[in-house]
């Protein structure tokens, strides 16, 4: 019905279009001067080209779509109902929207004439209701509206308002062929038929250019759809591109529509709950279902049976990965994975051109190269020869083929499989850091002194503990005594033997001096310390009281004055050394050939003489007392005892060289030991470390004659029959964590070797850094730093 | 100019002199070749001065002698050879030279000699002190210490004729020597009127004394030992009064014995024994080992200085009883000089050591304060200090004796001895000087040698 009431008031409505259209051109003008300059925006700006193209492909959609929709709205109102209904909701808000149509008059200039049918004026009046759903020329539009307009106004009474009827938006088509294939029309003149049964004839359209022409125009032609199932030119407004552009966006076609509106809901609460159960108590433990179930995911992620985003994502990753394909060539120190290492084969050089079965004339050897080649060792030859061949079939059979194969297979039977490793150690990083011996000063360097006078070897020199005075034996039987700085001889005594060996009484009260001259121990006051050292010494050696060895049968000593002053001690066995204990009540003698008699401890006090050991294992050579402690040290030639006096028991026994002892010195703190024998070695003794040396120094050409310590530096030195004295710097540590340092520090040398014997004997000053050595060539020495 | 500039490179350097105005050049600047030495620079003076006789002289450039050439003494010295250099010259010493050699009859270990009378004193490892005269005459000779002389030392005048040895024995002795009236007379006689006689024992020591010296004026001496203690003694007149007062009866009987002794031949058993004999007026603690070396350090008699083989030189003020400086070195010492004048801070000692070391006490800082002169290969046995006299720098000037057998003088101003003379075949052991001209020294070869300054008047 609202289609009828339409159509029927179209000729009224078309007229007054009509007269509109003459009045109208101010209030048109009126209307489009509000738009024009956006329209001119859009023309020139970039931008607003890029939204024509939007625009281009949005009715492109929109034609596709409406193909697509056209039958079903050809055949029921459905789809027309539902395009118009989705735009009732802004009808009049779009006025001025509407109103842009107004420019594009000239788009569907076209169109007026042929507007003069009642249906075709109802079915525009329609069309710019549904808008979008069918566009109509811009005449058209506006005429309509203007009867919207005009019809607002003029809406007869008792009417129903077309604008609020939905209806009243369908657009008839103007053709009635229905759904049927355009195609069919085609070669017609018309392309369907009206509603009256007449022809709609086809109108000319312009070619492809002219459209072409119109669009690079711009304006409404960019705008203008074609509509070939009514043969119309439909230009769409701007509003209704943008509803198509929010559609083709997925939007709503309208702004105002609100997708969430506001919803209420009742918020009251009701004071009486519905049920009156009380809360359950699982509302306030965690589940334990859940907790068993994400214990069981957790377990597999641990265990790798189910993988994480993040661990498949890595996977991902790793396999994507590139990697060398050669890159193990260089790894030739790993091991396979049979342990063997891994020996990357050999690259032989690629063949050049001398190894072409016909090289170029400068490859190949002259008949000079061949015969100086032939000349040459096997091994030098080179080993392959170039040889020139007419051609391929020439080529002989390679005449070390066999012999080569035959090595290749022994190579590859005999190829050592694993690889020897060989330790680069440079031998200069082995030695220990020793301090340079200009850092270890003082120590003796230059001879200072001599002190001449004996007629044949000197044998043993001994600093008197004051350090003013030095005492020497000799072979020529004297003792004499030197004054340390000047070399003045300021006493002399005969003893009628060779002096084997010299010892001061460390007593200092009594000055005495022991000299060992053949099988008797002299005891001589030097008269040094003035007259109250000599009555004291006179006291002494009184023998008046004393008879001598203990009163035995068969003694062990003699005890008797000497004529001349002093004492002897005669004892039964040649005496080669005499040691004093540091207090000066005791000194040992030591008899190599006495065999159970060879060490004999004498008390100067008691004049009497004991032997300590009812048998010596081996030869006894030297024997001294501990510093401090009850201790007793007896060498015999491959060992050195030491004895605790006050246990009367073997402390310890040290193991010698391969060569006889033939020295021994104690260091002043009691705990180091230097031994010196006849294997031209001087070997060190930790007394707290094992039996066997510390170290062994061996710097000496020939057998050692004689060691000694420094009372107070940190020296030690030793003498040989090589001529030479070496002076070692020894120092040695409170803490026991620390070894000895021992540090070979000087050579000295001023001794001739005469008859195969160089330096007899060695001691150290008691208070300076100076050494004093005893020459077989008949002087004392004294090297001072 | 006698010596023309043909020296690649000049300094210009400016003359000047405390000399008398006669031996004044005018203060101008002069230019000359740096590879002059001492000699050039000597012919310059020469030349501007005119002197007819040419006179030696020496060059002082900052208060060291020049050795070198000037080049050289500046690059050493780091002074810039474009600035203008001032040049003090002096009239240079002429070194010693040897005057006599007197014969002993063993090793002479101590000398001394008498600044006011014409005597020297030698000791010798007999035990015997010899007293000679400027002719070389032996005046006396007597026992004095069994085992050795190991030091002698005049007393001066004003405290009479008194001589103060010390010996192996242990003993510091006092000995009255008369004066001998007339050289004229017969020897024998001669020797008769001057036997000295023995005035005191100071008996304190244990050992060796090594060292004695004695106070400039006259009244302390201090003698240190090998038993370490440095002691001091009362000396000079007052002793001898006191001795004088306690012979009192025994006079004769004491008289006889010195007749005796002094005619006999075996004077090892011929020491008297001293009516009187003194305990130490005091001792020096501080040394550890044998103190072996003594002296006065300046005029007044504060200060003692002393070195031992502790390797310490120690600088003493006698009437506090403390060190007032103390150097440690590395060797033992065995002979010091301090200058007998002026405050006394500048010491010198030698030791163990081929070195002479000059020890200015009064700068800080050990290692700074000493200074090392090369002094031949041998020890260094003996040190004396030239006794004031008018010569210009002798307050500069040490003899010193070395074990090589050499007497070297020096002037301190310079690290290179004036004269090195070598006269004695064996070591020598003690030097001493007898007056500001004259030099004596002993030694190991027995002999007693003097040697003469020809220009110190």
């Amino acid at each position: 019905m609202p289609k009828r009431g339409a159509g029927g008031e179209a000729p009224a409505a078309r007229e007054a279009a009509q007269q509109e259209e003459d009045e109208l051109p101010v209030a048109d003008l009126d209307l489009s001067s509000d738009d024009e300059p956006e329209d001119v925006d859009s023309s020139t700006e970039e931008d607003s080209q890029s939204d024509d193209e939007d625009v281009r492909e949005a009715i492109a959609d929109y034609m596709r779509a409406a193909a697509a929709a056209r039958p079903a709205g050809a055949k029921g109102d459905g789809s027309g109902r539902a395009s118009t209904s989705s735009r009732s909701g802004g009808g009049e808000d779009d006025d001025d929207d509407g109103d842009d149509g107004d420019e594009e008059e000239d788009g569907g200039g076209g169109d007026e004439e042929d507007g003069g049918g009642g249906g075709g004026a109802k079915q525009r009046r329609a069309g710019a209701a549904a808008g979008a759903a069918n566009g109509h020329g811009g005449e058209q539009q506006q005429e309509q509206q203007q009867r919207q307009r005009r019809g607002k106004w003029q809406l007869p009474e008792g009417e129903p308002d077309p604008g609020s009827d939905s209806s009243e938006d369908e657009r008839p088509n103007r053709n009635t062929v229905g759904d049927v294939p355009l195609g069919w029309y085609k070669a017609e003149d018309h392309i369907g038929y009206d509603v009256e049964g007449e022809k709609i004839a086809r109108r000319a359209r312009g070619d492809k250019l002219d459209a072409l022409l119109a669009r690079a125009d711009g304006g409404a032609a960019l705008r203008t759809i074609y509509d070939e199932y009514n043969d119309e030119q439909i230009v769409l407004s701007k509003s209704e591109i943008k509803m198509l552009m929010r559609l083709r966006r997925g939007q709503f076609p309208h702004l105002e529509v609100d997708p969430f509106p506001e919803y209420y809901e009742d918020e009251e609460v009701e004071p009486t709950p519905l049920v009156n159960m009380p809360e359950p108590k699982r509302r306030f433990i965690p589940s334990k279902w859940e907790e068993k179930k994400i214990v069981k995911i957790v377990r597999a992620i641990r265990n790798g049976w189910i993988k994480t985003r993040k661990q498949k994502r890595e996977e991902a990753r790793k396999e994507d990965e590139v990697y060398l394909l050669w890159g193990d060539d260089d790894q030739a120190a790993n091991k396979t994975g049979a342990g063997l290492t891994h020996i990357p084969a050999s690259k032989p050089k690629l063949p050049g051109h001398e190894e072409s079965y016909n090289p170029p004339l400068e490859y190949v050897p002259t008949e000079e190269e061949k015969t100086s080649w032939q000349l040459l060792d096997e091994e030098d030859r080179p080993k392959f020869v170039p040889r020139a061949h007419d051609s391929l079939r020439a080529v002989p059979m390679y005449g070390d083929f066999i012999k080569e194969q035959f090595e290749r297979c022994l190579d590859l039977y005999l190829c050592p499989r694993v690889r020897k490793k060989r330790l680069h150690v440079n031998p200069e990083s082995l030695v220990p850091k020793l301090p340079k011996p200009q850092d270890l000063q003082p120590f003796p360097t230059t001879l200072a002194v001599r002190y001449s006078g004996h007629r044949g070897k000197v044998r043993c020199v001994a600093p008197h503990p004051a350090g003013q005075w030095l005492a020497t034996g000799g072979d020529d039987g004297t003792v004499r005594l030197w004054e340390v700085t000047t070399g003045r001889c300021g006493r002399s005594w005969e003893l009628g033997g060779p002096v084997m060996s010299l010892a001061w009484c460390p007593n200092p009260e009594l000055q005495l001096l022991s000299a060992a001259v053949g099988s008797r121990l002299v005891l001589l006051p030097s008269g040094l310390g003035g007259a109250a050292a000599e009555a004291a010494a006179a006291a002494a050696l009184d023998l008046g009281a004393a008879g001598g060895g203990g009163g035995d049968a068969a003694p062990l000593a003699a005890w008797r004055a000497r004529e001349g002053g002093g004492a002897e001690i005669v004892c039964r066995h040649p005496v080669t050394h005499v040691t004093w204990h540091a207090r000066g009540d005791y000194f040992a003698s030591v008899a190599p050939t006495g065999a159970t008699q060879s060490v004999l401890v004498h008390q100067l006090s008691k004049r009497a003489t004991q032997n300590p050991f009812r048998k010596n294992r081996g030869r006894v050579t030297r024997a001294a007392f501990h510093p401090a402690k009850p201790f007793f040290f007896v060498a015999t030639q491959n060992h050195v005892r030491v004895y605790n006096l006050a246990k009367q028991a073997l402390a310890k026994k040290l193991l010698g060289g391969g060569g006889a002892i033939s020295c021994m010195a104690v260091h002043p703190g009691g705990d180091h030991l230097i031994v010196g024998s006849d294997d031209k070695r001087l070997a060190w003794y930790d007394l707290d470390l094992s039996a066997t040396p510390y170290k062994a120094l061996r710097y000496h050409t020939q057998p050692l004659r004689g060691a000694a310590f420094h009372a107070t530096y940190p020296l030690f030195a030793s003498a040989a029959d090589d001529g030479t004295v070496h002076v070692f710097h020894g120092r040695v540590y409170a803490d026991l964590l620390t070894n000895p340092l021992i540090v070979p520090v000087k050579v000295l040398r001023g001794h001739r070797v005469v008859d195969h014997t160089g330096v007899m004997d060695v001691a150290f000053h008691p208070s300076q850094p100076w050494v004093f050595t005893a020459g077989a060539d008949g002087e004392a020495l004294l090297f001072c730093n | 100019m006698a010596v023309t500039a043909d020296a690649d490179s000049q300094v210009l350097v400016q003359f000047f002199t405390k000399l008398p105005t006669e031996l004044r050049v005018p203060e101008t600047e002069v230019a000359v070749p740096s590879s002059l030495k001492r000699y050039g620079l000597s012919q310059v003076i020469n030349h501007l001065l005119a002197l007819d006789p040419a006179r030696p002289f020496d060059f002082l450039i900052d208060g060291e002698l020049l050795r070198k050439t000037v080049g050289q003494h500046l690059l050493d010295h780091g002074i810039s050879p474009e600035t203008l250099i001032r040049i003090e010259y002096v009239p240079a010493v002429v070194p010693p030279e040897t005057k006599q050699s007197l014969p002993h009859d063993d090793w002479v270990s101590a000398v001394s000699g008498c600044s006011s009378s014409d005597r020297l004193a030698s000791g010798s490892y007999d035990g015997a002190v010899r007293v000679w005269d400027r002719a070389g005459t032996s005046i006396a000779s007597f026992a004095a210490h069994p085992g050795g002389v190991t030091a002698a030392s005049w007393l001066p005048a004003a405290q009479g004729s008194l001589l103060l040895t010390a010996g192996k024995d242990g003993a510091v002795r006092l000995w009255q020597v008369p004066q001998a009236e007339a050289t004229g007379r017969a020897k024998a006689k001669a020797a008769q009127a001057a036997a000295p006689a023995l005035v005191s024992a100071c008996l304190g020591h244990t050992d060796t004394v090594a060292a004695l010296a004695v106070a400039p004026r006259g009244d302390v001496a201090a003698s240190g030992g090998w038993d370490g203690r440095l002691l001091l003694w009362k000396t000079g007149k007052g002793v001898v009064d006191d001795a004088a007062a306690a012979e009192g009866a025994g006079a004769a009987q004491q008289q006889s014995k010195k007749k005796r002794r002094v005619g006999g031949a075996d004077e090892a058993a011929g020491v008297p024994t001293a009516a009187h004999s003194q305990e130490p007026s005091g001792a020096l603690e501080g040394h550890v080992h044998a103190v072996s070396a003594l002296c006065w350090a300046g005029g007044s008699g504060s200060l003692l200085a002393s070195g031992g083989w502790d390797h310490s030189v120690r600088l003493w003020d006698v009437a506090a009883g403390r060190a007032v400086a103390t150097y440690n070195g590395s060797k033992a010492v065995y002979a010091i000089a301090a200058a007998p004048s002026g405050s006394g801070s500048v010491l010198v000692f030698g030791g163990a050591d081929s070195c002479l070391r000059v020890w200015d006490a009064r700068a800080r800082g050990e290692a700074l304060s000493v200074k090392g002169y090369a002094a031949g290969e041998a020890w260094l046995a003996a040190l004396a200090w030239r006794p004031p006299s008018g010569a210009a720098g002798s307050e500069h000037h040490v003899a010193s004796a070395s074990h090589d057998g050499s007497m070297r003088m020096w002037d301190l101003r310079t690290p290179v001895p004036l004269g090195t003379l070598k006269q004695h075949t064996d070591k020598a052991l003690a030097v001493a000087w007898w007056g500001p001209a004259v030099i004596a020294s002993g030694g190991a070869d027995c002999r007693l040698q003097l040697y003469d300054l020809p220009d110190a008047a």
